[in-house]
């Protein structure tokens, strides 16, 4: 049975210097993950991604001192035009970071200093039930939480530089990083994560951001995190009264990795987007576990997921949308599609449409293909080869999920990583 | 040398055999018809040399420019210099014809060994070759065959035979699907394809294209076997009589 009893029992639960709130949040969060332990195949949330591997995996705790060598340009970064802020083995790193000249509206402060300050914004993030209930990754990071990132953006200001999240681990240990966006009212600004590293690590991210009234936030991540590692992330958002929140992930690292995001619609008339791509090749299993939640009326989500799997890879994809009573006039939209390359490789696509109002407008989707042989055909007739035509068909056929990108510079940097992928990985043969 | 030497070709598809002894040598600057009744293997014979998947050769052989082509994959018969223009060109979603004629260029140059094209010296050779074909800026920024009509969709082929440059063009029903003005287009421009150390291969059931493009030599395909060989008068003799004196042959 999956358990990372070891791992729990390894890490520092309390600080010295820890004021108390902060001690009985982190003991709150390990009770709530002691309730269940790691879940399994009974567990319903996760019965297509098993975690036999990574229980058998004897993780370290992370007692990474901030000055661990990290060579960035070794790593997959996402060449985004925008302010980097590095965040290593858990680790806030300012040495790596550029925290000179911010622009007005823009403040960011390590996560650490932020706790120690019982900074209000990061008292509450760490405090949010909501976030590790019913979720044992996500109450795992917050009964270790220690570090990460704070980043708060000041009510209409409008940041026009990308905020680059460089999330990077290395070695074998388990980091637990907590990155907490703010955005006030009327803000305009958008993030880039970049996941990566090397080794085999867990990398356990919890991710919460707030976007306030008619605020816009892109949130944008590049999950390419080591081939042998295991990446388990939950992101939370709350949307504001015609707040728009503007998501998508572009996944194709870790053996193991399964990004959950999850949604509220708190106030009317906001938008929430959440898409992405993902390319599994190998032996690689990548899950993708969103919920969206109609809280009120008024609001719109839209999902466009699209993956392509090769090898023996298997992809997961969970997509429930939750309507509640009082959320009427909603207007929502999800479509996933898969791309299967091989004869081994597999899909799980579960949709979930839970309705409770009665005027709302709701669709979902989900379709399996494959590459088709006379398009193929008409590619090698031409001369190109079969690697090449497949990987120009998969980037055209991934093409229109990365299009929901709204910021249009971050949509070409993910366009071309996408295709710089598939070419690596497919022409490779 | 013969630039295309094909000798008691034998084919099959799931266990049917369609090609039953092909024998036919296409000299370089010759362009040759083959005209024959539906499921003659017509088509056939315009895959089993290109190279598709799906055809089991049970016999003979196929020399190109003296080099065993039923041993080279379907990609590398196309950067050898065989061109299939397609009777139903394959629509390509989100493959703008821009960026597959210049892969389509490129691998040509990398199998033989040259540098990849310069991207301003390339734009201009096929703005160039694509104005005589009345194809504009506008549908080389298209996905590939998307949308686009009969008439557009032969236009295409035939620019990327242009810009390739084949040594050897089968055209696989060229004129399906054309009408009148269309078809003078497209005529025009294989035709001004033509040269002395090129040749064609026109697969066609109708004699009409034939007025627009005449051949040197014309044979007719029925039952997979080469019937009868002639001038481009055999052509014109057909269209009076039709295949009907090629129905028996079947027994």
């Amino acid at each position: 049975m999956a358990d990372l009893t070891s791992l729990v029992d390894a890490f520092p639960k309390s600080a010295p210097d820890a004021p108390e709130w902060l001690s009985a949040a982190r003991a709150s969060s390990l009770a709530k993950y002691e309730v269940h332990g790691m879940p399994t195949r009974r567990t319903e949330s996760w019965k297509y991604t098993r975690l036999k591997a990574l229980a058998e995996i004897g993780f370290t705790p992370a007692l990474d001192d901030g000055e661990t060598e990290i060579a960035l340009s070794s790593l997959p970064i996402a060449p985004v035009d925008g302010l980097r802020v590095v965040v290593a083995n858990g680790r806030f790193r300012s040495d790596l970071s550029d925290l000179a000249d911010l622009p007005a509206g823009l403040t960011i402060t390590p996560l650490a200093d932020a706790l120690k300050a019982g900074h209000e914004l990061a008292r509450s993030a760490v405090e949010d039930a909501d976030l590790v209930d019913g979720h044992p990754f996500a109450a795992l990071n917050g009964a270790f939480v220690s570090d990460g990132v704070l980043i708060e953006i000041a009510p209409r200001a409008e940041i026009e530089r990308v905020v680059h999240l460089v999330i990077a681990s290395s070695g074998d240990d388990a980091y637990m990083p907590r990155i907490v966006v703010a955005a006030g009212d009327g803000a305009r600004a958008s993030i880039v994560e970049s996941r990566v590293g090397t080794g085999r690590y867990l990398s356990n991210l919890a991710v919460q951001v707030t976007v306030g009234a008619d605020a816009h936030v892109g949130h944008y991540v590049l999950q390419a995190e080591s081939s042998d590692a295991f990446h388990v992330s939950m992101t939370r958002t709350v949307l504001a009264e015609k707040a728009c929140y503007d998501n998508f992930a572009l996944s194709w690292g870790g053996r193991l990795a399964r990004n959950e995001i999850r949604g509220v619609l708190n106030g009317p008339r906001g938008d929430y987007r959440v898409n992405g791509a993902y390319i599994a090749a190998g032996e690689q299993h990548l899950d993708t576990t969103t919920f969206i939640d109609h809280a009120v009326p008024d609001c719109e989500s839209r999902e466009v997921y699209k993956g392509v799997l090769d090898g023996s890879s298997r992809g997961v994809f969970q997509g429930k949308i939750l309507v509640r009573p009082d959320a009427q006039r909603t207007d929502g939209y999800q479509m996933n599609r898969a791309m299967l390359l091989s004869p081994s490789a597999e899909i799980d696509s579960k949709p979930e449409l839970e309705i409770y109002a009665d005027d709302v407008k709701c669709s979902h989707g989900a379709t399996v293909g494959e590459l088709e042989e006379d398009q193929l055909f008409y590619f090698l007739a031409r001369g190109i080869d079969r690697g090449r035509a497949r990987a120009l068909l998969v980037e055209a056929y991934l093409a229109d999920a990365i299009d929901e990108i709204q910021n249009i510079h971050v949509r070409e940097v993910f366009s071309g990583l996408a295709a710089g992928h598939l070419r690596a990985l497919l022409t490779e043969a | 040398m013969a630039l295309l030497e094909i000798e008691g070709l034998r084919a099959e598809v799931d266990g049917k055999e369609i090609l039953k002894g092909i024998d036919l040598v296409i000299e370089p600057g010759e362009v040759h018809a083959i005209m024959g009744p539906n499921g003659s293997g017509k088509s056939t014979l315009s895959y089993v040399l290109s190279g598709r998947d799906g055809y089991e050769i049970t016999g003979g052989s196929v020399r190109f420019d003296g080099k065993d082509l039923l041993e080279m994959e379907a990609d590398e018969r196309a950067n050898e210099g065989v061109f299939l223009a397609f009777q139903y060109p394959v629509e390509i979603p989100g493959v703008t014809g821009m960026t597959f004629l210049r892969e389509a260029v490129n691998a040509k140059r990398r199998h033989h060994g040259e540098d990849e094209i310069d991207a301003m010296q390339f734009l201009k050779m096929v703005r160039s070759k694509a104005k005589t074909l009345s194809i504009g800026d506008e549908m080389l920024k298209r996905a590939v065959n998307v949308g686009f009509s009969g008439g557009e969709k032969k236009r295409n082929e035939i620019l990327q035979m242009a810009v390739l440059e084949p040594r050897l063009a089968i055209l696989d029903e060229t004129d399906s699907g054309l009408d009148i003005d269309a078809l003078k287009l497209v005529s025009e421009g294989v035709n001004a394809l033509r040269s002395e150390d090129r040749g064609m291969l026109m697969i066609t059931h109708y004699q009409r294209l034939l007025t627009y493009i005449q051949p040197d030599h014309v044979h007719v395909l029925a039952h997979g076997k080469i019937q009868r060989s002639g001038g481009k008068e055999l052509a014109l003799e057909l269209e009076e009589t039709g295949y009907a004196d090629y129905a028996e042959a079947a027994a």
